[in-house]
């Protein structure tokens, strides 16, 4: 496994990869992004014969990006850390899709989550239900509230933030909680850019469930950005039934775009 | 044009790509958009973009867009 150290090697590595036979990638990463995983020493390459892989590594795991050929075989691979894909597709797999898949598959990745998006237009998104005793996080509980992301949500599908990244959202007032013995144990991390406003995670803590919290986070969170975007959206494990009715009960749909991540164990080298 | 609306609108529907002049400098597409962004744009117009193309100026908007595509499709 080879350190990236720039934006040149990258491109010298990724102009070898794309000499593969028939390649398949689902690499394309802007130059800045580049640029900010080198100077962190977060990117490396893993060169074959007949596959490149680009490893962003992540706390605890590695993203990657592949290229790879149909014409070629492949067995699985071993990796010192676990490892993601991110597979995003319109309504049902193509046939290339599929088979590059099989590929992944055959590199003994498997299927970890499926996710599907469900969204809702802001005018649409009106007072459902009440917002109880939801309130705005505050800079001192963001230990707290990153306690219970990484307790309750897999870091390989959940980007669950960095301290400092959840620090500038509490201060824009993007994080709610509900408090029981003033301690966070409901929590929604919201994000907005523009036209838009995602979720980007929704949690109630076991013992606090069953109260309404939920719904009283995502109808406060509805009520900041109500006036200020266009449409909500976010992701959501479909598998998640109870997440799926709270967010139709609010009126949100599913609008055709999935995201499979496929995940490789890690197996010692 | 419309072709690459189309594809843009699949990604991400909450968008106004005809008004948006800073789609990347803007953080309205994301790293993640990007790539389903590329993907898409290469099945449907039969290009391939390259590393080298993978420029913000290329994506800000659908202008853009539309003019690389045109790049590719000479070369």
């Amino acid at each position: 496994m080879l350190l990236i150290e720039s934006l040149q090697q990258y491109k010298q590595i990724t102009a070898r990869a794309k000499q593969l036979p028939d390649v398949l990638t689902n690499c394309y990463l802007l130059p800045s992004k580049v640029e900010a995983l080198t100077r962190q020493g977060r990117l490396y390459a893993v060169e074959k014969e007949n596959l490149t892989l680009l490893l962003e590594r992540a706390k605890g795991f590695f993203r990657v990006y592949y290229y790879l050929s149909p014409l070629c075989s492949y067995e699985p691979l071993m990796l010192e850390l676990p490892a993601v894909i991110e597979f995003v597709f319109n309504g049902a797999l193509s046939k290339r899709q599929r088979r590059e898949i099989q590929l992944l598959e055959d590199l003994g990745f498997s299927l970890g989550r499926e996710s599907a998006r469900m969204s809702l237009e802001a005018g649409a998104a009106q007072r459902r239900f009440e917002s109880g005793e939801t309130s705005v996080a505050k800079a001192e509980e963001a230990d707290m509230i990153l306690g219970l992301l990484c307790r309750y949500f897999n870091p390989l599908y959940a980007f669950i933030p960095e301290k400092e990244e959840l620090l500038d959202a509490i201060e824009q007032g993007a994080v709610f909680v509900v408090r029981q013995v003033s301690r966070p144990e409901a929590i929604l991390f919201a994000e907005s850019v523009r036209s838009t406003a995602t979720i980007r995670q929704l949690l109630v803590s076991e013992k606090a469930r069953s109260r309404g919290y939920a719904k009283n986070l995502v109808e406060t969170y509805h009520e900041k950005y109500r006036e200020k975007v266009r449409s909500f959206f976010h992701w959501v494990d479909v598998n998640n039934s109870p997440a799926v009715r709270l967010y139709q009960s609010f009126g949100y749909s599913f609008d055709g775009r999935k995201a499979n991540e496929y995940v490789l164990q890690k197996k010692e080298i | 044009m419309e072709k690459i609306l189309e594809v843009l609108s699949e990604i991400r529907p909450d968008v106004d790509f005809e008004k948006e002049e800073e789609l990347i400098d803007g953080g309205i597409l994301d790293s993640f958009d990007i790539i389903q962004v590329v993907m898409g744009l290469n099945e449907a117009f039969d290009v391939e973009i390259d590393v080298e193309d993978l420029e913000p100026e290329n994506f800000n908007s659908v202008g853009a867009m539309l003019d690389l595509i045109k790049k590719l499709q000479e070369e």
